[in-house]
């Protein structure tokens, strides 16, 4: 009589002993690295909202997170976050679509020119593809195009010179061109340019076109960077608004159902691909939605704390910076904290009314 | 009779000299210095409006210049102050221009690009940043003015010492650079201190070099405070009395104290 292969397996692998008896807030073994994360080597940060969040916190423990466009440390935070500095490694804004990633890189590459390069934003101009970034706009389209193609010099040269990317996949909906296929971080009339239904449509990216675009994306990397790694995770950070026709919790799951799915087939496929669950951190039911401000859609410093705690641990690091800093901190930082994340998509709120 | 109070660190030493040469001229006035330098200078608190060193005992490194040796001043008692000298945050965008274009100049190979909006808000922090502390804002009686610290003078781009004033270097590289953040960095001080009735002293065009520091001819033979005796010392930082008298007198025309004559 054989036993059953479920037997005598580690405690993680019981949801009784894995969740159910796990303390409330107690993170758990959810993390074992495939690689290691060295101090020292070069990390590039690029993703949605919550890639802030970890960008941050991997600073602030000591890695070398790069800046490809840095403002200097004289300048607080909160005024560089309102013009897209120490965001991400470079002023990208939120990349929320791995389509959207892909598309930077094959700019960048001068493999691709997007359509639509520039909108209007009143009388000013913006660049399509990180409206967000000069929040004031620029005189004029030239003078976009010109800021663009610096930033695209450097991006090319930060994923060149990186040994660890750190993408945070956030959303599986988009606005894009139809005619050309070019894909925006915001829709069109969001925070500039003017929405035509002619010209602009929905899509919801399926679980086959993400990992297509992931594919590509890793190989334009280490094409530039042969011995790349990377680390990816999935927002926790549920949709603002859905434009799919489902109800905005529905719309949801599906689409980080969709960006977990991807995750783990990259996981599975790919030697040089790891996987931190900060996705399944944050919304553990053993967690009880304590890592969610009131919204129950923005992450909070404790929950942000919790999983980079744990993800330094796994890394054998002795978690500090981000996480003794939130400790001590009074209650009020922790929205403060929430605030410097700069998320695009929450404009969709003021559209709600 | 209007009574000044110039309270201040080591720059009040070019005030002082000049004002000992211009005294006879102004009999309607009468003004008290009142100076510390160093770590003294920052133990000086505000309460109500006393002004000094609040502290029952003084501290070993306690100096003071001027004020009658007193180690509080009531501020009350004047119709202004004058706050020398205020230290100028408009620097701070050294670290800017060093390695970054503004649109709208030359691409000389530096790295970085950036629009004229966001540099000018960051030209907008630093201008807020220099606002002196809250205590002294909105007052109405006395008046208070803030006398930023003087430009370096213009020889200090061939030295590499003080260090403290390396920024200022960065920024003469490139006067014409300079001097359009300068305006721009003035328009924006001034609005923040109007804001808060606050008056401010700018140094005169007149004593301006070409490379947007201060004129040699303003610095040469200037004396610096230090520990309880006045030192001559030609380290870029401190003027002399000649620039002493050219911002009391915009000092006196702002406040409608005039020479009688």
């Amino acid at each position: 009589m054989s036993n059953s292969p479920y037997q005598d397996l580690d405690p993680r692998a019981y949801w009784r002993t894995g969740v159910s008896q796990r303390s409330p807030l107690e993170p758990g073994d959810l993390y074992h690295p495939k690689f290691p994360m060295r101090k020292r080597k070069p990390i590039v940060t690029i993703g949605s909202c919550f890639a802030q969040h970890i960008g941050r916190n991997l600073r602030l423990a000591g890695f070398n997170v790069m800046d490809g466009e840095p403002l200097h440390k004289d300048f607080p935070d909160e005024l560089a976050a309102k013009y897209g500095y120490r965001l991400f490694s470079a002023r990208y804004a939120n990349v929320y679509t791995a389509r959207q990633f892909r598309q930077l890189l094959d700019e960048a590459d001068g493999t691709h020119i997007p359509s639509d390069r520039v909108w209007k934003m009143g009388e000013r101009f913006v660049d399509a593809q990180r409206p967000g970034v000069e929040p004031d706009g620029l005189p004029d389209e030239e003078t976009v195009l010109a800021h663009r193609e610096a930033h695209l010099r450097v991006v090319k040269d930060l994923f060149t010179n990186a040994s660890t990317v750190v993408f945070t996949f956030g959303l599986t909906e988009a606005w894009q061109c139809k005619e050309s296929g070019t894909v925006f971080p915001t829709a069109p009339g969001t925070i500039a340019g003017t929405f035509d239904p002619e010209r602009y449509e929905f899509v919801n990216f399926n679980m086959i076109s993400v990992f297509k675009d992931f594919q590509a994306i890793r190989r334009k990397i280490m094409e530039w960077a042969p011995g790349v790694k990377f680390l990816i995770t999935v927002s926790p950070v549920p949709l603002t608004a859905t434009a799919s026709g489902q109800h905005v919790e529905v719309a949801s799951s599906y689409s980080k159902s969709v960006l977990r799915a991807v995750c783990g087939l990259a996981y599975e496929r790919f030697n040089n691909v790891d996987y931190f669950p900060s996705y399944e951190i944050i919304t553990s039911q053993n967690a009880r939605g304590a890592y969610y401000e009131p919204n129950m859609r923005s992450v909070s410093a404790k929950g942000v704390e919790t999983a980079m705690n744990l993800f330094m641990t796994a890394h054998g690091i002795t978690p500090k910076g981000a996480a003794s800093k939130a400790q001590a901190a009074p209650e009020r930082e922790e929205f403060d904290d929430e605030d410097l994340t700069v998320c695009e998509e929450s404009l969709l709120e003021a559209f709600a009314k | 009779m209007t009574r000044i109070a110039i309270v201040g660190n080591s720059h009040v030493a070019a005030l002082k000299m000049g004002w000992d040469l211009i005294e006879k001229d102004y009999p309607h006035l009468d003004i008290v210095f009142f100076a510390s330098v160093g770590k003294a200078a920052h133990d000086r608190v505000l309460k109500g409006k006393v002004f000094g060193f609040l502290n029952p005992e003084p501290s070993k490194h306690e100096i003071i210049f001027g004020n009658h040796s007193e180690r509080s001043i009531n501020l009350a008692e004047f119709n202004h102050v004058l706050r020398v000298a205020e230290p100028k945050k408009e620097s701070l965008l050294s670290v800017v221009l060093e390695n970054t274009v503004v649109d709208g100049w030359p691409k000389d190979g530096r790295e970085h690009h950036m629009s004229q909006s966001t540099f000018e808000a960051l030209v907008d922090f630093a201008a807020k940043k220099q606002l002196i502390s809250p205590d002294w804002c909105n007052w109405t009686s006395p008046k208070v003015t803030s006398c930023p610290a003087p430009y370096p003078d213009e020889r200090c781009v061939n030295h590499e010492r003080p260090t403290r004033i390396a920024r200022w270097r960065v920024l003469a590289k490139r006067p014409a650079e300079m001097l359009w953040l300068r305006e721009m960095y003035i328009d924006k001080h001034r609005a923040w201190a109007e804001k808060h009735n606050i008056g401010l002293l700018i140094q005169p065009e007149e004593t301006i070099a070409e490379n947007g520091l201060t004129k040699k001819s303003y610095s040469e033979g200037s004396f610096r405070m230090d520990a309880n005796k006045m030192e001559t010392s030609e380290e870029h930082i401190h003027m002399n009395a000649e620039f002493g008298i050219v911002m009391l007198k915009k000092y006196f025309k702002q406040i409608d104290c005039a020479a009688a004559k």
